[in-house]
Formats: structure tokens, C-alpha cells, sequence
């Protein structure tokens, strides 16, 4: 039997490496982690599938981090929203 | 009169009503006539209120015939998705988990309401506006108004069918990842996903909080620009909604395009559409080339990463948003719409801040890309002709979420932005099922989106033809 340490650990591993095939990924310990930290009953199969979606999106998002030089405040994403109104190809 | 009541536009019947040519009892007896012999074969409504409807009617035709016309919409009746909150009405949002009526309006509601439109009746939607295809355990099914073996779309799939079947002068959807603009192409009618923030959002029932929008859905451009002319414009009561110049739609509308530069989505994942659905997109980049606009083949970079990150920001906040309601009444919510929010369980604070933060950024690189060499970019609604029920009922959602995606990656990527985008009819599959196309603009472009389909409506027909229905 798996212990709970093992679980997070090894979803610890998977969040960080974002492991996108699905053959890699242990349902059980992702149904423990969700059991354990969000409250929530998904059977290992569904939870190595909610998984194998969610790492993919998890490693795209972190690339495109990483491809930044910084990142900055969230909300400034209204300014600059604000500022391109109806932005014209001639301006 | 020589059309029938319902078979008008709402431009057309908004007019009748000012002109006094017909009252707003008479249309609106006409549209709900229309709706209650639909909503069998359709199932598009979840409530019709026919006797408010009436005493409203009722009201427009004292003041107009008082002298206190208020505008296009005056009399005109409009049925909306089922999220919008009025006194004394529960929106469900196509849930049976909300049991509580609203003790306020959502200030789109207000905002029709003082324009004068009718509201006759709340309209169906995928439970918690969580699916792409108008399928709904609770309530049931919406049906395409083309084919009733047909899907309508989703997650605004009763508008889209509602405004299609002629059932109401326009309707209002909500669009996270493309849920006004897929049913709207599906289902033959236009639909519009404003900037975010164009359209306030208080009292609305959210489906996420950084990418939904709500938006209208009618036959023509012309009444698009009308009913979104009504509800644009900042709300102190919706924090995301700035105070941003609200253009005249309608007085932007043309009919030539000349010196207008159209920008047509080439590579991937616009080129992932089946011949059929590429011959109508052909067809539909002539009639604009013969406008007199300048078409210029253009590659849109990082499409499927914006795609993407739609889906971190829309998969963790619906996880927050029906959180409480997952753990505590699991059963009361269909696989449907848990399914496709539980990754976002999996999805760390760094990655959902990540996502948020790279907004801005990819946002700016994005608008001085592709609208620094055109005004409008055309691109692909749907990947392929609108499935039959069947072949999205085989009771695998990952499938039918699979289904959905194949369009969602031509729509979510806007909702990351934040950008307007427009889904336009532009002609039948082999099957008979609509088929559509869609334009995107910068930030707050929604009059140049309105003015181009204005001019490739003034010189179709797609959008004139009704389907067969009793």
C-alpha cells in the first residue's frame, strides 16, 4: 500500500515535470492526493485521466512562463486591454 | 405586413412597432404562438412568460402611442439563456442545484428593460453552461432547429435554436470558450463574444471569472449591433467592465468594403476544417474580396497555446465556482458537467497566476501582430458539419468534450485574449446543418466585426432562409 507521503510526492513530481502520457501516470496516487487535499472521491481511472489533461496544460502554461523575461501583475492585463481599444493597423 | 410577424428581423420589427404598423401585443403573441410550437420539437425554452410578456407588450404600445418611443428595441421581445437574474426568478443555469429566486436584476436585464424590450422567457443551455452541445440530463436536450437529430450546440444552444426557430427577435448567450459562437454557426444565426468587460456581468451566473462573456445572438449583424448597443458600456456593479467609449453600431454598419484589409487565418489549427466546411469558407472570403476588401492570407501564431491557457484559467476557476456544489451534492450534477472542470483540481496556484500574468503580454504581441497589418481576421467556425445527437451520445463525455474541441480551438483563444470575435452564417453543409465563419478584432473592435458582416449579409442569403419546422 502506497503511503500518503508517496502520494504527494509522486504528484509533487508529476505537477512539476507536467508528465503528459497517460501510461505514466498513477491514478491511484492521484485519487489519494484528490481524496486527501480537495475532499473529492474520483476513482484512480478517472483520476489519471483528469491528470493526464491537466499536466499537459500545467507544462504548456509553465513553458510559456519560462519563455518570459519577468512576469508582472495579473490585473495590468486590463490596462493593457483598455489601451489597444479598437487598436488600428495605421496607428 | 406581407412577412409574417416572426420572419421579421428585429431591426424590421422594431421598426413596425415605432411606426406603429403593428403593436407590441400583436408581435409578441405572434413570437410566443411561435415558441410554445416550437418548444416541443425544440425544447430551446426552460420557462415561457407569456402573461408578463403580454402586460409588458402592453406597456410599450401606451408609450409609443404616447409619444415616448425609446428606441430600436422598444416592444421587440427577446428570450435569454437561463443565467441572467430577475426578481422573483431563479436562473438555473441549467442546473437543479440553485433553489433561491433573485432578489435583483442583472444589469444586462436592466438594461433591456429600459430599452423597452419584451422579455418573454428563460432559455436552456448545457448544465452550469459546461458542454458545447445543448445536451442537458435535468431539463433536456436542446434540438437544431435544421435537423432535430441534430445537436444545437452549447453551451447557449436554447438561444441559438430559440433565434434560429424564430421564436424570439434575438437572445442573449454567454460565451467562456466559444458558447455563443458554435451554437450560433450550428445553428445558422449570428453570435457575438464582446471584449471582455464590454458587457457588464453582474448578476449573471458565472461560469468562470476571467473569460466569460455575454453576448447577443440574432439573425442578422444589424440586430446584433442593436440589442448590443442596448447592454454595452461600464457598470459600476462589475468590477472588469472599464469605462470604454461605447461606439453607434448601427451607424458603423456598411455595405462596401473598400480599403478594408482582411486578414484570412491560414495554417494551424485554421486549416483543420473538412472540405465542405473549406469550400463555404472559400465561398465566403470571395464575397468579402468582392466587397472591395483586400484579403491577405495570414498566420496566426501561438493559437493553440492561447487555447491552452484558456483552459487553465476556465477549468480552475469552474472548479472553484462549482466546488462547494461537487463535493457536497455530487449527485444532484451530471458527469457532464463535472467532467470537464475537475482538471482544474490538478492545477497548481503557479501555473492559474502564470496564465493570468502572461494575459497582458501575449495579449499586446498578439493585437500589434495581427491587427498592426489587417482590421479584421477571418477564420473557421466549425471544423466539420454539426454532429447528430448520436454521434455525441455514446456516453463517453471525455469524447464529446474531445467532439466540442475540435471547433473550441478556431473560438477559446479569443476568450484568453479577451478579444470580440463574431460568428457569421455563410451557407449548408451536405446535410443541410449551417455552417459558419467567424471575424476577430482588437479590443473593442466590435463595430468594424458588425460592419464587415453587415456588407457580406447585404450581399447573401443565408441568413434569410428559415428552417422547415411546423
Amino acid at each position: 500500500m502506497r503511503s500518503h507521503t508517496d502520494n504527494v510526492g509522486q504528484l509533487a513530481i508529476h505537477l512539476e515535470d507536467g508528465i503528459e502520457t497517460m501510461s505514466e501516470i498513477d491514478g491511484d496516487a492521484i485519487s489519494a492526493w484528490l481524496k486527501e487535499h480537495q475532499d473529492l472521491d474520483v476513482t484512480p481511472e478517472r483520476a489519471k485521466e483528469i491528470a493526464t489533461i491537466a499536466f499537459r496544460l500545467n507544462r504548456v502554461t509553465l513553458d510559456a512562463a519560462m519563455a518570459q523575461d519577468s512576469l508582472d501583475d495579473p490585473a495590468r492585463y486590463f490596462r493593457t486591454l483598455v489601451e489597444l481599444a479598437d487598436y488600428k493597423r495605421d496607428a | 405586413m406581407s412577412l409574417p410577424l416572426a420572419d421579421l428581423t428585429l431591426a424590421q420589427a422594431g421598426d413596425s412597432v415605432r411606426r406603429r404598423d403593428v403593436s407590441s401585443v400583436a408581435l409578441t403573441e405572434a413570437t410566443l404562438d411561435r415558441a410554445e410550437a416550437v418548444q416541443p420539437a425544440l425544447n430551446c425554452f426552460l420557462r415561457i412568460d407569456r402573461e408578463a410578456a403580454l402586460q409588458a407588450a402592453d406597456h410599450a404600445d401606451t408609450e409609443i402611442a404616447g409619444g415616448n418611443w425609446r428606441g430600436p428595441l422598444h416592444g421587440v421581445p427577446l428570450a435569454h439563456k437561463d443565467v441572467f437574474d430577475r426578481e422573483g426568478h431563479v436562473a438555473t443555469a441549467g442546473t437543479i442545484l440553485f433553489e433561491t429566486p433573485a432578489t435583483s436584476r442583472a444589469t444586462v436585464m436592466e438594461r433591456f428593460d429600459e430599452a423597452g424590450a419584451i422579455y418573454t422567457g428563460a432559455l436552456n443551455l448545457d448544465e452550469f453552461a459546461a458542454g458545447g452541445t445543448g445536451a442537458n440530463d435535468h431539463y433536456g436536450r436542446t434540438h437544431n432547429p435544421w435537423n432535430t437529430d441534430h445537436i444545437s450546440g452549447g453551451s447557449s444552444g436554447g438561444s441559438a435554436a430559440c433565434v434560429a426557430a424564430r421564436a424570439a427577435f434575438g437572445a442573449l448567450g454567454g460565451d467562456a470558450g466559444g458558447s455563443v459562437r458554435i451554437p450560433a454557426a450550428m445553428c445558422g444565426i449570428v453570435g457575438l463574444k464582446p471584449t471582455f468587460g464590454r458587457v457588464s456581468r453582474a448578476g449573471t451566473a458565472p461560469r468562470t471569472f476571467s473569460v466569460d462573456c455575454t453576448g447577443p445572438m440574432t439573425r442578422t449583424a444589424e440586430d446584433c449591433a442593436l440589442m448590443l448597443q442596448a447592454i454595452a458600456g461600464h457598470d459600476p456593479r462589475d468590477t472588469t467592465c472599464p469605462d470604454v467609449l461605447v461606439p453607434d453600431y448601427a451607424a458603423a454598419l456598411r455595405t462596401d468594403l473598400k480599403g478594408v484589409r482582411i486578414g484570412v487565418a491560414v495554417g494551424s489549427p485554421f486549416d483543420q476544417v473538412e472540405p465542405e466546411i473549406g469550400q463555404r469558407l472559400t465561398d465566403a472570403s470571395d464575397a468579402f474580396r468582392d466587397l472591395g476588401a483586400e484579403l491577405i492570407e495570414l498566420e496566426v501564431p501561438d493559437v493553440m497555446r492561447f487555447n491552452d491557457l484558456q483552459q487553465i484559467l476556465g477549468k480552475t476557476e469552474a472548479a472553484v465556482i462549482c466546488g462547494k456544489w461537487m463535493r457536497e451534492r455530487p449527485g444532484d450534477m451530471t458527469f457532464a458537467a463535472i467532467s470537464v472542470v475537475q482538471e482544474g483540481l490538478l492545477m497548481p496556484a503557479t501555473r492559474y497566476l502564470e496564465a493570468k500574468s502572461l494575459r497582458g503580454p501575449l495579449l499586446d504581441s498578439h493585437i500589434r501582430e495581427i491587427y498592426g497589418q489587417v482590421d479584421v481576421l477571418f477564420a473557421p467556425a466549425l471544423a466539420g458539419p454539426t454532429p447528430t445527437i448520436a454521434e455525441t451520445d455514446f456516453g463517453d463525455q471525455d469524447r464529446v468534450e474531445e467532439l466540442f474541441t475540435r471547433s473550441a480551438r478556431f473560438t477559446r483563444f479569443t476568450n484568453y485574449l479577451g478579444t470580440p470575435s463574431l460568428s457569421v452564417p455563410c451557407g449548408f453543409s451536405a446535410s443541410g446543418l449551417p455552417v459558419g465563419f467567424q471575424l476577430h478584432g482588437p479590443p473593442f473592435g466590435e463595430a468594424r466585426l458588425l460592419a464587415a458582416a453587415h456588407a457580406y449579409q447585404s450581399v447573401t442569403d443565408h441568413h434569410t432562409r428559415a428552417p422547415a419546422l411546423s
